[in-house]
């Protein structure tokens, strides 16, 4: 097994939150990871995004009878708290492993009445499963912060010269959109309008201190919605803005950020 | 029964109450099955792991903890990986992100799923949409389709060391509006 160190997790630490390394990688990140406090510091927060990410996927209307057939398999096959004594998971109480076990097909509990799809038994690899395959010791500090992978914790204060700011995007209507401004060695700017703004080409500008505005970039809004991303140009004076402008020269929305860059 | 919280709910479940099964089937259908249609991009297999997704919620109620996260985040979870297994055998072609990215960026979940997932999933989901195209396509293909940098390469056609740098700036990125998001709050 290969010694991995801080640059190996800073280039595969993305990669172990998400659960998608495989498990050679994978193992010899965790063990770097279980050395490491500010790497394992770091994988919490990758980690938590990781799962917000998955939130985020919208739900949908099941087809007609769905509720029913879902009833009628879970009525059907008995006490839960009977069955589950014998499934994966139920060996490991506080260290849930929900879901990414063999197919219902593959278990003891397979129910009848219902229609199994063929599993395969996933690979080693997610993200649910680094629980497990953490050290005793290096489990209880994450689950000691307060959750591990559907938790949620505090992101490290770190310092305020490197962390994003986000500010809303107003007209005189209200909200339009969102700017969000990364600093550091390579800065960069995103803004996003999400509607209200019609369909145009509108000029992104930086706003300086001293209220000049630095025209940066140009994007297309289609039905009120567009959004855009571009490396933030070195400026004398301090910036403490953003705002778009029309076609005519016009500012059209404007956006204040909370400290200066 | 309907007002009662999540947790509970998900207790009755495991002790078998009927009423309250029906209930948590009924609170959380649409986002269990929502999450399997969105890593399958199939309406007939999305069912049956929606599907095998309850009944191990109903298994494993007892395992759930409170104190690590939501049920709702418990339930994707669970959703999600029994989806991921699904597609190694029946659909080796991944959705399409940009269908994916426009379903989860014009999300607009129910008011009161909504005002549980508070400021932070709307912040998420901004920056999820404020990362150029590629980055976002391929941190969903691997965060949400759960395909590895690997095969985000083959999907994309585009090679490895790529895929990678994608996927890590577009979670550099996320990053970095979540802790700010938390400085703000703080």
């Amino acid at each position: 097994m290969t010694d991995m160190n801080c640059e190996d997790f800073e280039r595969l630490g993305a990669e172990l939150a998400l659960g998608t390394l495989d498990g050679r990688e994978r193992a010899e990140v965790l063990a770097h990871v279980e050395h490491c406090p500010n790497c394992r510091q770091e994988l919490l927060l990758l980690s938590d995004i990781a799962d917000r990410l998955v939130e985020l996927t919208p739900s949908a209307e099941p087809p007609v009878g769905f509720e029913t057939r879902v009833l009628a398999v879970l009525s059907a096959a008995g006490p839960a708290s009977v069955m589950g004594a014998a499934l994966p998971g139920a060996a490991l109480p506080g260290v849930a492993e929900p879901g990414g076990g063999p197919g219902v097909g593959g278990q003891g509990g397979a129910v009848p009445g219902l229609r199994v799809v063929p599993v395969v038994r996933a690979v080693e690899r997610r993200r649910t499963r680094l629980v497990v395959s953490l050290s005793a010791a290096v489990l209880a500090v994450v689950l000691g912060l307060g959750g591990w992978l559907v938790g949620r914790q505090t992101a490290p204060s770190g310092s305020p010269a490197t962390q994003a700011v986000t500010a809303s995007l107003v007209t005189g209507a209200g909200r339009v959109g969102q700017v969000v401004v990364v600093p550091g060695e390579f800065p960069w700017i995103s803004m996003a309008v999400e509607a209200g703004l019609g369909n145009q080409t509108v000029l992104c500008q930086l706003v300086e201190r001293d209220s000049a505005a630095v025209t940066i970039g140009s994007f297309k809004l289609a039905n009120g919605y567009g959004y855009w991303s571009a490396p933030v140009p070195a400026s004398a004076s301090p910036i403490i803005g953003a705002r778009l402008v029309d076609a005519t020269g016009h500012t059209i929305a404007t956006a204040t950020f909370s400290r200066s860059f | 029964v309907d007002q009662l919280p999540d947790e509970t709910l998900l207790s009755g479940l495991g002790g078998g109450d009927e009423e309250i099964t029906v209930a948590f089937v009924r609170r959380f259908q649409r986002k269990v099955y929502g999450v399997a249609l969105s890593v399958l991009g199939d309406r007939a297999l999305a069912e049956d792991v929606a599907q095998q997704a309850f009944e191990r919620a109903w298994h494993n109620a007892h395992t759930f903890d409170p104190r690590r996260g939501t049920v709702n985040a418990w339930l994707t979870t669970i959703t999600r990986n029994l989806a991921i297994d699904a597609t190694r055998v029946h659909r080796p072609i991944p959705v399409d992100p940009d269908e994916l990215l426009l379903r989860i960026t014009a999300s607009s979940e129910g008011p009161e799923r909504s005002a549980l997932a508070g400021e932070s999933a709307t912040e998420l989901r901004a920056a999820l949409y404020l990362l150029p195209r590629e980055q976002a396509r391929a941190v969903v293909l691997a965060g949400i389709v759960g395909l590895s940098a690997s095969q985000v390469a083959d999907a994309e056609g585009i090679p490895l060391g790529t895929a990678k740098t994608r996927i890590r700036t577009a979670m550099q990125r996320l990053r970095a509006v979540l802790v700010s998001e938390q400085v703000d709050h703080d």
